[in-house]
């Protein structure tokens, strides 16, 4: 868990922040985009909005868990925008569906394989996952996070788990 | 406990791998269980491996550097915010480079930045990525014959180190030869040669956070627009074995390009990052 925004000892920066979590926010969107490219900008922006409200965010305020949240929004904001526009992408390009090709022979075919059983959870589902994997936030923070109880976060795992080991290839 | 409660604990658990010493005990006794601990951390291991592209941490490096100009005594003016998303929109959509190429009278503040962010360098590389996203081939001549005589001019007149010259003639030749044809794979190979490049220059100017974003900025655009676009167009394109295998070297390339900007950013000292002295600019009040 990180350090809250102000400690005893001195404020942390803007600086800091971006520093410490920028690479945090990207992998999160780029699972929950299911592309790099949508992910690099999704985290631009999301930065940019972290910058905005910087001034106005208190103290005890954990950075990762209030970053995580900006980001989750700036990815359901774009999927918003493109479900409005009826944007007819094409599979690679949604939101949300199949692995970066752009990675090409360099990402694990377990990697990818789990990358692509990410895009099949329902939307709680893999949140709650990805918050704990990767924004690596405790089940109580979750909570928080999505207005929902610790048990029901628990469960939401649960239920995400148990689908992506279905997914996994036993391994040799 | 049985199974299917140990199971049931395994999924809600904050760390498969670390559990309560009643679960640990049930688990190393129980193949099958175990065998479930193993998948669990192997399914939370290929998330966490998942590789970055090698421009995460160099967008991250210009966004730093976007920040860094601002004046603390400008903290709370919501101009400043205001200011400051224009700049960082203008990364997001390239909009710096064309503006830059329709200003033609640069002012005394261009003239002092532009000893370490060379404005005709930039116009270079912006040119070439023009050219190789243009798909018709007169469209292409057309960029060559509307722009090649102003620049190599603009290159002649420049007041440029050796080093910066050198990439400008090799930015003129390159921008020729896209002039001629299309052939990603071809051209993801040139523009990887520029990232080389712009990487030695990276790794030069690390103690210099203007230039080190002017090129981070660059090497991003060429990465992004030039080698990953024409590797994208390649691989849906039916290669023969042979273009295939160059394809194939090119990602092993790139990975290993990637490595080294990761190492480099890694390397840069914490006062190159201009962080210390106008880290005041950003930091929250208490």
């Amino acid at each position: 868990m990180s350090e809250p925004l102000a400690s005893d000892s001195e404020p942390l920066t803007f600086d800091r922040v971006v520093q410490e979590h920028w690479v945090a926010v990207f992998r999160l969107l780029a699972h929950l985009a299911g592309n790099d490219h949508d992910a690099e900008e999704l985290t631009q922006e999301a930065f940019l909005r972290a910058w905005q409200g910087w001034a106005k965010v208190q103290p005890d305020t954990r950075p990762r868990a209030w970053l995580l949240k900006i980001a989750r929004n700036a990815y359901l904001d774009l999927y918003r925008r493109r479900q409005k526009v009826k944007f007819k992408a094409l599979a690679e390009d949604r939101p949300g569906s199949g692995s970066d090709p752009s990675h090409g022979p360099e990402v694990s075919e377990e990697a990818a394989a789990v990358r692509a059983a990410l895009q099949e959870l329902p939307e709680t589902g893999r949140l709650v996952f990805l918050l704990r994997v990767e924004g690596e936030l405790s089940f109580a923070e979750i909570a928080t996070e999505l207005n929902t109880s610790e048990e029901a976060a628990r469960w939401h795992m649960h239920q995400a788990r148990m689908k992506l080991l279905a997914r996994m290839k036993p391994r040799e | 406990m049985n199974c299917e409660a140990a199971r049931d604990r395994l999924l809600i658990a904050d760390n498969p791998a670390r559990v309560d010493a009643d679960l640990a005990e049930h688990v190393a006794g129980c193949a099958a269980c175990s065998q479930m601990v193993g998948d669990l951390v192997r399914l939370e291991s290929a998330v966490r491996s998942y590789p970055m592209p090698a421009t995460v941490l160099i967008r991250r490096e210009v966004f730093l550097t976007n920040l860094k100009p601002m004046p603390a005594r400008q903290i709370r003016a919501r101009h400043l915010i205001a200011a400051f998303a224009t700049i960082a929109a203008a990364i997001i959509i390239g909009i710096v480079t064309v503006a830059l190429v329709h200003n033609p009278q640069p002012d005394d503040g261009r003239a002092t930045v532009a000893q370490a962010r060379p404005a005709v360098v930039e116009d270079l590389v912006e040119w070439t990525l023009l050219l190789t996203e243009s798909e018709v081939p007169a469209e292409r001549e057309k960029l060559v014959r509307e722009r090649l005589p102003e620049l190599q001019a603009a290159v002649q007149r420049a007041d440029l180190s050796v080093e910066d010259r050198a990439f400008a003639e090799q930015l003129l030749a390159h921008g020729r030869k896209l002039g001629e044809g299309a052939d990603p794979v071809d051209e993801a190979e040139a523009f990887h040669g520029v990232a080389d490049t712009l990487l030695v220059r990276l790794d030069t100017s690390a103690q210099d956070p203007s230039r080190f974003g002017f090129y981070a900025q660059l090497y991003s655009n060429v990465v992004d627009r030039g080698v990953e676009t024409n590797l994208k167009k390649a691989e849906k394109q039916a290669l023969r074995a042979e273009r295939q295998a160059r394809v194939q070297e090119l990602r092993k390339a790139n990975k290993k390009q990637a490595a080294r900007v990761a190492d480099l950013v890694e390397r840069m000292p914490e006062q190159a990052r201009g962080a210390k002295g106008k880290a005041k600019a950003v930091t929250r009040p208490k």
